[in-house]
């Protein structure tokens, strides 16, 4: 872990109001596995306090890549800053997927910015399982909302598209087109990675626990610090006899087994 | 350059310390902030047997500040004596170990079980956790508190520090109700009670509803500054023991102006969650002041705010 200011290197804008931001750092590039993140703000943060949380979204030399929406008031200052500018950025932070399991099929499941850890993890799992097929699943609203279809392909992987008007592929929720993949699949054969809204990530485990699937959720939580003293991100999760056990998304996750997760 | 101050019979070799639950037990920063430079570290809250803490959310940023609601989520006192404090003992940090209870009961139990442990500097008392029951109850309470502290004096030779509460009308009454009851230092102040508002969505029927679980939380950061500079100036004509000040402090300046008022010593809280070498710059910042101004002795600047006139 280290803690830096660094230059920007690129910040574009892609759809909706989703952005990549690239920033130059060879300590957190040579260090970073896929599902961690970093903690970033401005040098001279305009209108907010606190660092924020982005998964790592793709490493490419010494260039971290971080997909994000402008939202926020954070976001939105991150979305005017320009190639030259510099970020406060500490990590790489927390606990990332795990990369081997038995799986032969990798099933990828994104809600919207949910997608901003996993051309990091698609590159990784083409490296280091080359047997194995990978697929990204990636729910958005509508068809211009959609991102990162170019990316997928170019990196070799399956792109499959669900939008909630049906706009653009799958007519519906992503987890509609997970049940679909897994159905194609052999259980036993598929590892599940998904990233997005709580809700979807509820609907994810209980497909995934159903079938009893290999799953790993990355969950999100507001936080301050991001390493685990402001204990901040909890979230609900079960103990191995069962109790309830709050546990720090930023220091114990955010990369968490399904079966661990108790969501409400 | 003499940077050591003396807090109620606790000698530490600079007047800056981390504020409890902001740091965890010195073991969160080791990677980013060098623990070994700081006064002391004071830790997170510890009760008598392992806590939970709140449901989340926990905490969200407001404006200047942020509102926590965590709970006193920690490991309990005897995990605590066997696990984190080792760490501090041998690199030498002196450790204020900040002590939560539900009771009078539990407060003396984890004080007694702290006493005669190598490696704890002094107590901090919490008495003024705004999300904690029966934290708050003493803090607001003169009587209550006088009662506590008389208990937890009587059970321990370790310098006391109790961390007043800010959510109060006149904090002096309590701080005298502190030091009457024998604490041998004031840390001024907890957070302030406040809450946030999360206006949903009406053309989806989602009403407005608080942002954290717990509907109220603490306040800290730049937001309480002016108020927590207030009431250590205010503890610190009314009582003769030592004041930590505490409230919003993120750099030297900040710092300083405590130590101006009256405080002998200050702790960094929210500041180190963006930036985690807040201490260490606040340390090298108040030595190059001193520098700067050819201050031998920190001590020489520790009640030097005057008012330059006459009231009207």
């Amino acid at each position: 872990m280290i803690q830096k200011q660094v230059p920007i290197v690129f910040n574009h804008h892609l759809a909706g109001a989703t952005h990549v931001l690239g920033f130059d750092c060879a300590e957190i590039a040579r260090a970073a596995a896929p599902g961690q993140f970093v903690m970033m703000r401005e040098v001279q943060p305009r209108g907010y306090l606190l660092n924020r949380p982005f998964s790592i979204g793709n490493v490419d030399g010494n260039t971290i890549e971080i997909y994000y929406d402008a939202v926020g008031k954070a976001t939105h200052a991150f979305a005017e800053l320009d190639k030259g500018d510099e970020l406060d950025v500490f990590g790489p932070l927390g606990r990332g997927f795990t990369l081997e399991t038995w799986a032969k099929v990798n099933v990828l499941v994104a809600g919207g910015i949910g997608i901003a850890p996993f051309p990091f993890l698609a590159i990784e799992l083409a490296k280091r399982r080359p047997q194995t097929h990978t697929v990204v699943l990636a729910g958005f609203r509508s068809a211009p909302l959609v991102v990162l279809a170019d990316l997928f392909a170019e990196i070799g992987v399956g792109f499959k598209v669900a939008t909630d008007d049906g706009s653009q592929g799958y007519n519906g929720f992503v987890t509609g087109l997970l049940e679909q993949e897994l159905d194609a699949h052999g259980n036993n054969k598929v590892g599940v990675y998904a990233c997005g809204p709580e809700l979807m990530l509820k609907r994810v485990a209980e497909i995934a626990v159903g079938r009893d699937v290999f799953c790993e959720l990355s969950l999100e939580q507001r936080m301050a610090c991001g390493v685990g003293a402001c204990l901040v991100c909890a979230c609900n999760t079960r103990a191995a006899d069962g109790a309830a056990d709050y546990k720090m998304v930023c220091k114990d996750g955010p990369v968490f087994n399904a079966r661990d997760v108790v969501f409400e | 350059m003499k940077m050591a101050v003396n807090i109620g019979g606790a000698t530490i070799k600079n007047p800056v310390m981390t504020a409890s639950g902001t740091y965890g037990y010195g073991d969160v920063y080791t990677e980013l902030c060098d623990v070994t430079r700081l006064g002391a570290v004071v830790t997170k809250g510890v009760t008598l047997e392992p806590a939970q803490g709140n449901p989340p959310p926990r905490g969200c940023e407001t404006a200047s500040g942020m509102l926590n609601a965590i709970g006193l989520q920690n490991v309990g006192v005897a995990a605590f004596i066997a696990e984190k404090l080792p760490p501090l003992r041998e690199r030498g940090v002196a450790c204020v170990v900040n002590v939560q209870g539900s009771s009078i009961t539990e407060f003396v139990a984890v004080s007694q079980k702290l006493t005669g442990i190598d490696g704890v500097t002094a107590l901090e008392l919490n008495v003024s956790c705004p999300n904690k029951t029966g934290g708050l109850s003493f803090g607001t309470d003169p009587k209550a508190l006088n009662t506590l502290v008389t208990a937890v004096r009587k059970a321990t030779p370790l310098p006391l520090m109790t961390k007043l509460s800010p959510n109060v009308t006149d904090i002096t009454v309590c701080a005298r109700a502190a030091v009457d009851g024998g604490t041998d230092s004031l840390s001024v102040m907890n957070t302030v009670i406040g809450m946030a508002v999360n206006l949903g969505d009406p053309s989806r029927g989602i009403r407005p509803r608080p942002v954290l679980r717990n509907v109220t939380g603490g306040l800290s950061g730049p937001a309480i500054k002016p108020v927590a500079l207030r009431m250590v100036w205010q503890v610190v004509q009314a009582v003769d023991v030592p004041v930590i000040g505490i409230g919003g402090i993120a750099s030297a300046t900040d710092a300083l102006e405590f130590l101006a008022v009256g405080a002998s010593a200050v702790q960094i809280g929210t500041a180190s969650f963006y930036n985690p070498r807040a201490c260490e710059e606040v340390v090298d910042g108040i030595a190059a002041y001193m520098t700067e101004h050819t201050v031998a002795d920190i001590n020489d600047l520790i009640g030097t705010f005057e008012i330059p006139w006459t009231a009207t």
